[in-house]
């Protein structure tokens, strides 16, 4: 092995790798065991484990770099030869925003998977395992530092996602299934020539490296390279014209779906601007960012207006989510907009953006699982067959009504910091642009409310007179949601400290290569 | 007593490979004369036929790694043996260890499924050596004559295989049309190798390719008219042994109608064959002329892709939809031979080489998931994929598995074949070949997941019996395995193609490098 394997590395210990193959060898663990009790009992301390892997990792992340060299650099580092002579190197890493992510993917799995005991009675073993390298998946998406290896998990992320929709899903499942996977292998085929480019012109495809060179580019060929980027990240966030595909797919997926793909497949999309795109092509992204910042304006508004009319509860969400994924878009792009203006105001939009996709994690997440609890009991999402569900299910009222002021933005819930963050951002950008933005709060609050009345309140349905409240798997994972909302609504300094030096250090690169650029262009003036 | 191994003979050892597959190709017949009919007698057969290819394997690994033995070198000594008519290169021994694998896998897929259709056991075996032979031979060849030998070795062969299943009137059919169309593309061959003789005087490749070089440097290709009709000709007639568009009539039908194990054999033996004879005479011999035959391969290239894969789209037979995908996959290569220029050459042959290994593990593999399927008593259509993953979750997860290597999905060995591919035609500056080809992984996609589809999401009509096929779904688990173990260990055999270069490319991507 490569001597220098676990050179930046305060554990010593190659916990990445665990926490990215734990999941798989689980899998195939599965594959051994019969009983669908014993099937569940292992799937669900498999990922229960792997969830303590990511909290000790993000502790000793924490407790690290706090005093020594900063939150914002990159640690926990596994770095060695994989294929030397195309210079591919199986490098991971994290720094104070994946690291985040990737405790929250833990946490959305064991929750996804927690909840399925019940509902899910059709090829039990498949499903599980399904699950499981859908984790595997997303982890790795997190924890690449290395382009290739990047690549290889955004691709295995795909597979099991289309086979939980299409094989456990409703009634259009197949459609739903194969739409969501064409869409998001066309964009990310794109990127792939994005990547090979990137190769040849660096001779490299380590991040930490392309991120140092990539700025330097010619402004043409950022642009290019952004584009391919944009095709891969847009589709997956959804952004405007490229969301057809999320409502399909929602709507189809099981619950446990549901969740992890608004929990955190459609933050890959995000996460790819914030760790690719922005640092890699910024020249790029400050060209089309009026573009995106005007198709995020368009999302925010389409997503709340759409919502607005929607009969089905599930597809309200998902459209909820197309809106608030707006907010994230936006703040990344009034950044990188601003990161000529000074870091101060460029890394308020960019912050906002991280709390955002941890908050929709948490509150959106939660939201889908209460669309699943009442669709296990009553078989349908029609928001008209629902009704009054307060009287037989107080806890489970209690809880929709957390989720739901949080989605709003209720001040003391995580969802009003980073809607605030990126407003304020939106604001320095234009004043239009902030105005237009703040404005849409209304709307959320008008469709989430009604579809609460409508849902909660007025007269209990007869058919639904004897719903059993949420059961035990459902109750502590709508809690510990709910719960981790409140923390980072009422202490957001703390994840805020984290994460800060890392969008910090992620526009740096970026704003020196710009002072670069207009220094030559000076020199031959 | 001394023996002196340095006086083995370098002619023998340089085809020491071929004499063993030889040998036990003759003795596959003497085997099957004297057993009386036993009831696994179709094993013990392809015991001894595989015993030959895997000996024959091991000593071109010796040959490979120049690895000694009590002081025997296996090595021949001689670059070129047998009056410059055969090769020991490198390059030559990969594709020979490819055609043996090939033999090794589709001897596997076989043997129950022939002895069921009641074929005649030996010859099928034997011939199926003889084809091998033929790969082998064009696999070292340098000279024009030992070309057209062994393409025309393997090409015999495989018409005889093609209508194997003499009760079959499909398979019959298959072979005719195979065999015609056959014949035609060798004539043009045989054409195009009269006039590349005419115009130079040799038949030994490197020999030609430095009267082409003086051609070139005085006054280009393209004065010599001869010279060019020549290179037309031959890309033709090699164009219809790799299936390129528009040279692929034949392959749909062909593999159709031929027995499943045959239509795997035939889908990755005479392919690999194709190419290295493609390599060995566009690169070596016309390698100084790359400014006029590069354009035709791109345009056939894109062609090749576009075609396979569009048509695959419609296809409702699954042997047919892979026909055409074999069609597409053809295109990819010829991505890699279009991105050759002289200081591209290690990478233009290697990624070729490297793609050819990889489908070569997964196309059979594939091919296999549907002889298991055919022993339950289904045909090939897609409808007897409905479903399959509820009543057989094994074969369906392994035909997973391929369906997506050949996707082109990570982590299986497929998408590497594509990435370097690609990472070839950009290097040698053509971008939006690669997108283009990019684009047709896209569409190619959409039918190899449609099999996934059905498989997975719909209901089956009925379940059908399943019967044991203990050598079959080791072979298929086996392939899965190491599409994924290839794919994450994929560096020795990375370097192996890197290594496997004519000396002519090495010593001209010597000479641009510096």
């Amino acid at each position: 092995m490569d001597p220098n394997f676990l050179q930046y590395n305060v554990m010593g210990f190659p916990i990445l790798s665990v926490l990215v193959y734990l999941p798989v060898v689980t899998a195939l663990a599965l594959l051994f065991v019969r009983g669908k009790r014993t099937i569940q009992m292992v799937a669900t301390i498999g990922a229960a484990i792997d969830l303590a892997l990511s909290l000790v990792a993000l502790g000793f992340y924490i407790y690290y770099k706090w005093g020594y060299s900063g939150l914002g650099a990159f640690d926990l580092q596994e770095n060695g030869q994989w294929l030397p002579f195309l210079n591919i190197r199986y490098h991971l890493g994290v720094d104070s925003i994946s690291i985040l992510l990737v405790a929250l993917t833990t946490l959305l799995t064991l929750i996804a998977i927690a909840v399925s005991w019940e509902p899910i009675q059709k090829r039990v073993k498949e499903y599980y395992i399904v699950i499981l390298f859908l984790e595997a998946g997303m982890l790795g998406v997190f924890v690449s530092l290395d382009f290739f290896v990047f690549y290889i998990f955004w691709e295995v992320m795909l597979v099991p996602m289309a086979l939980l929709i299409g094989i456990w899903g409703s009634s259009n499942r197949v459609y739903a299934s194969i739409k969501f996977f064409l869409y998001t292998l066309a964009g990310s085929l794109l990127m792939l020539v994005a990547i090979i480019a990137e190769y040849l012109s660096h001779q490299t495809l380590d991040i930490l490296q392309l991120q140092q060179m990539g700025p330097y580019d010619s402004t043409e060929f950022q642009n290019w390279v952004f584009l391919a980027f944009a095709a891969a990240f847009a589709v997956k966030v959804p952004m405007f014209p490229f969301h057809t595909w999320l409502p399909d797919a929602h709507v189809e997926a099981p619950t446990a779906g549901s969740i992890i793909l608004a929990g955190v497949l459609l933050k890959m999309g995000a996460y790819g601007f914030i760790r690719f795109a922005l640092p890699i092509s910024p020249s790029g992204a400050a060209t089309f960012a009026p573009i995106m910042i005007g198709l995020s304006v368009i999302a925010i508004i389409y997503g709340a207006l759409v919502s607005l009319v929607q009969p089905d509860l599930k597809k309200l969400i998902a459209y909820s989510s197309v809106s608030h994924m707006g907010f994230v878009t936006l703040g990344l792009f009034t950044g990188i907009w601003l990161h000529e203006e000074g870091l101060g105001a460029a890394t308020q939009g960019i912050d906002g953006a991280v709390i955002v996709m941890l908050s929709h994690g948490f509150l959106t997440g939660g939201l889908f699982l209460c669309v699943g609890v009442i669709y296990n009991r009553l078989h349908s999402r029609q928001i008209s067959e629902m009704g009054g569900l307060a009287k037989p299910m107080p806890l489970y009222a209690t809880m929709f009504m957390f989720m739901m002021l949080g989605s709003v933005g209720l001040p003391g819930l995580s969802g009003f910091v980073g809607e605030f963050l990126t407003m304020l951002g939106a604001f320095r950008a234009d004043w239009l642009v902030g105005t237009i933005t703040t404005s849409v709060v209304i709307f959320a609050a008008w469709y989430l409310f009604w579809m609460f009345q409508r849902v909660i309140f007025g007269k209990t349905k007869p058919h639904s007179e004897h719903f059993p409240d949420l059961n035990r798997p459902e109750a502590i994972s709508l809690v510990a949601l709910a719960a981790l909302s409140v923390l980072l609504g009422i202490f957001p300094g703390v994840v805020l400290q984290m994460i800060h030096p890392a969008t910090q250090q992620l526009l740096q690169t970026a704003a020196q290569a710009q002072t670069h650029a207009v220094a030559l262009v000076n020199l031959f003036r | 007593m001394q023996i002196d191994y340095n006086a083995l003979n370098p002619d023998l050892l340089g085809i020491l490979p071929e004499i063993i597959v030889t040998i036990f190709a003759i003795l596959v017949v003497f085997v099957d004369l004297f057993t009386r009919g036993t009831a696994n007698k179709s094993q013990r057969l392809a015991g001894v036929s595989i015993a030959g290819y895997l000996l024959a394997f091991i000593v071109c690994i010796l040959q490979f790694n120049d690895i000694e033995i009590g002081g025997i070198v296996f090595r021949s000594a001689h670059a070129q043996v047998f009056a410059n008519m055969m090769a020991t290169d490198n390059l030559g021994l990969f594709f020979k260890m490819i055609a043996l694998l090939t033999a090794i896998v589709s001897v596997l897929l076989s043997t129950l499924f022939i002895k069921e259709r009641g074929m005649a056991l030996g010859e099928y075996y034997a011939i199926m050596g003889l084809a091998t032979l033929g790969m082998m031979v064009t696999a070292a060849a340098v000279d024009l004559t030992t070309v057209f030998v062994g393409i025309e070795l393997m090409s015999i062969a495989i018409y005889i295989l093609t209508g194997f299943a003499r009760n079959d009137k499909l398979s019959n059919e298959a072979s005719l049309k195979y065999f015609l169309l056959g014949i035609f593309s060798t004539a043009i061959l045989v054409y195009g190798m009269a006039w590349l003789y005419g115009m130079t005087g040799y038949t030994n490749l490197r020999a030609i390719g430095q009267v082409v070089g003086q051609v070139q440097n005085s006054g280009g290709i393209t004065s010599n008219g001869g010279l060019v009709l020549a290179m037309f000709l031959l890309i033709a007639g090699l164009g219809f042994k790799i299936a390129a568009v528009p040279f692929h009539m034949w392959t749909p039908d062909a593999y159709q109608g031929a027995p499943t194990p045959i239509t795997a054999f035939m889908s990755v033996g005479p392919k690999a064959a194709g190419f290295i004879a493609t390599i060995r005479i566009l690169i070596e011999a016309l390698g100084p002329a790359w400014h006029t035959w590069v354009p035709v391969i791109i345009v056939l290239s894109i062609l090749t892709m576009t075609l396979g894969n569009v048509v695959a789209v419609m296809q409702r037979s699954v042997k047919r939809m892979l026909a055409y995908s074999s069609i597409a996959h053809t295109g990819y290569i010829l991505v890699g031979l279009a991105s050759y220029t002289p200081a591209n050459g290690q990478l233009a042959i290697s990624s070729m080489s490297f793609y050819i290994f990889s489908y070569l593990i997964m196309n059979l593999a594939a091919f296999g998931v549907i002889v298991w399927l055919q022993r339950t008593g289904a045909n090939d259509s897609l409808e007897s994929f409905r479903g399959l993953s509820s009543w057989a979750p094994g074969p369906a997860a392994l035909m997973l598995f391929f369906m997506l290597s050949l996707t082109g999905i990570p982590p299986a060995i497929g998408f590497l074949g594509k990435y370097y591919v690609f990472v070839s035609a950009l290097q040698a500056g053509l971008p939006w070949l690669a997108v283009i080809g990019v684009l047709n992984s896209a569409v190619g996609a959409f039918y190899y997941l449609r099999i996934i589809w059905y498989m997975y999401f719909e209901e089956p009509r009925a379940a059908r019996e399943q019967r044991a096929a203990p050598a079959l779904i080791w072979t298929l688990s086996a392939s899965a395995v190491a599409v994924v173990l290839f794919f994450i260990f994929s560096g020795p055999i990375l370097d192996a193609t890197r290594n496997s270069l004519p000396q002519v490319v090495a010593m001209l991507a010597g000479a641009a490098a510096r």
